[in-house]
């Protein structure tokens, strides 16, 4: 499985490089902005990385279904990158953060905290868990347009989600959100293999 | 040993095309030629063998193993090639190996790259940058690199120069010496099948019109050609098809001792080419 998340990699090396420009450059003009913008920042670089992940996946399933690798893995890979890049979205923050704070006298630099982080994290498993299913049914052509009105919709709803966190989100609140997220994302996993073993190519 | 691929009353239903049941098997150290013309069924029925389709009815055998039950095992032992480039356009073929070798227990690196090496294949170089025929050599690089013993060839040959189609069908008749591995080839260039095939199976509209020896199929049928006086009664029920024009007539017939004194010398019989057969037989249907 590893070596599908190394060629998603190889793959978007330039994007990556595009999207560490976007969070140092975010970082810098939103000096002074909540942990709710870092969320946003994090949800945003997770979810280019999953969209343009699909991107160069369009004649290559005929690949995959030849190689000897069992389906689980190829739609695994896809759903273990989530957390890899949203690992790699938190190094940015950390690191725009940490130049912030170097480069400003300002105390209201990029703030970022344990549940900032945990609510990025959830927030990316929770839209890719809704994302992935319907790229396994619909392909990429079709399931890009629906990404977008995901990602459109996602940015609407954070000011509400970052509001409801500040308010309720407490050590409790918070296992409960990861236990309901985990189980949200291993049903979408469920669903996602689901459409894929009945596709054909 | 049993064959090493066997098809067995395949169904495979799309809307406006079917595939009708098909048979055929493959022996093992042999070369299969697989025709017909555009939209016969050839790649519908290697979708089915490769389970990229999923069969209605039928069964698919490949080394005596279901196809479906036993897909991870099949698949560790066969080398595909496609008319079409199914690796990532952006990577390099070092990249691209890279992610690919890993998941084939008896991967060869010397083998991979001796085909590399010999087809001159630049490695740094990204694959949307190679020629049609070099991705095909890539291809086959990939598929003889972990030792297969049955290798899927779908229209490998299409729109490549004759100088690389040469190369191919020179390695190919290489990798058979061996006689463990056993090859399908689906092409519509029936030339290059004339060349390397020892079997020939033939489909035309999702049916199988015959699967059977070169050999045989050359002594089986006889190209024909004469006036259209030498077109009688009496020669019509031994033609398998025939193309009729105002100077005279060409055609494909069985039994050629029996066309022969019919004739009396007024036709001229002729061994036909791969392309002859495919021609009148699939006409046949069609009339």
């Amino acid at each position: 499985m590893r070596h599908l998340l190394l060629k998603d990699f190889m793959l978007q090396k330039r994007i990556l490089v595009l999207v560490c420009v976007y969070v140092i450059v975010l970082g810098f003009l939103f000096q002074g902005m909540t942990d709710g913008q870092i969320v946003l920042a994090m949800s945003i670089v997770g979810f280019i990385l999953i969209i343009f992940s699909t991107a160069w996946e369009s004649k290559s399933d005929v690949l995959w279904n030849s190689v000897p690798i069992p389906t689980w893995k190829i739609v695994g890979a896809k759903y273990l990158s989530i957390f890899v890049y949203l690992a790699g979205a938190l190094a940015l923050a950390l690191l725009s953060s940490a130049v912030g704070k170097l480069i400003s006298s300002s105390e209201t630099a990029l703030a970022v905290n344990f549940p900032s982080i945990l609510s990025g994290v959830l927030i990316v498993a929770l839209v890719s868990g809704v994302y992935w299913p319907l790229y396994y049914a619909l392909g990429y052509v079709k399931s890009r347009y629906t990404g977008i009105i995901l990602y459109v919709g996602c940015l609407y709803l954070m000011p509400s989600l970052s509001q409801f966190r500040e308010m309720h989100f407490t050590a409790l609140m918070m296992i409960l959100s990861v236990g309901i997220v985990g189980i949200f994302v291993a049903v979408s996993f469920g669903i996602s293999l689901y459409f894929y073993q009945r596709r054909e190519f | 040993m049993g064959p090493i691929l066997e098809l067995r009353d395949v169904v495979k239903n799309f809307t406006g095309f079917k595939l009708n049941g098909i048979s055929f098997t493959l022996e093992p150290g042999y070369i299969m030629g697989f025709i017909g013309a555009n939209g016969s069924g050839k790649t519908t029925t290697i979708k089915l063998i490769m389970n990229l389709l999923h069969l209605d009815m039928g069964e698919i055998k490949v080394f005596g193993l279901d196809s479906r039950r036993h897909e991870q095992e099949v698949k560790q032992r066969i080398g595909f090639v496609y008319d079409d480039n199914h690796f990532y356009e952006e990577l390099t073929i070092i990249q691209m190996t890279k992610v690919v070798a890993p998941f084939y227990k008896n991967w060869d690196w010397d083998t991979y790259n001796h085909y590399v090496h010999r087809f001159a294949l630049p490695a740094d170089k990204k694959i949307k940058t190679f020629s049609r025929g070099m991705k095909m050599k890539y291809a086959l690089a990939v598929a003889l690199a972990h030792k297969a013993e049955l290798l899927i060839m779908d229209e490998p040959t299409s729109g490549l120069d004759p100088i690389v189609r040469s190369e191919l069908l020179d390695i190919l008749s290489e990798v058979i010496q061996d006689e463990r591995c056993s090859i399908l080839f689906s092409s519509h260039i029936t030339s290059d099948l004339d060349r390397i095939a020892d079997y020939v199976t033939l489909i035309h509209q999702g049916n199988i019109v015959f699967s059977t020896s070169k050999e045989e199929l050359f002594e089986t049928y006889t190209l024909i050609k004469g006036e259209r006086s030498a077109l009688d009664a009496n020669l019509r029920p031994y033609l398998v098809g025939v193309r009729e024009n105002q100077f005279g007539f060409e055609g494909l017939v069985k039994e050629r001792e029996s066309v022969e004194r019919l004739t009396g010398g007024k036709a001229v019989l002729e061994r036909p080419t791969l392309e002859d057969i495919m021609l009148y037989c699939t006409r046949e249907k069609v009339v």
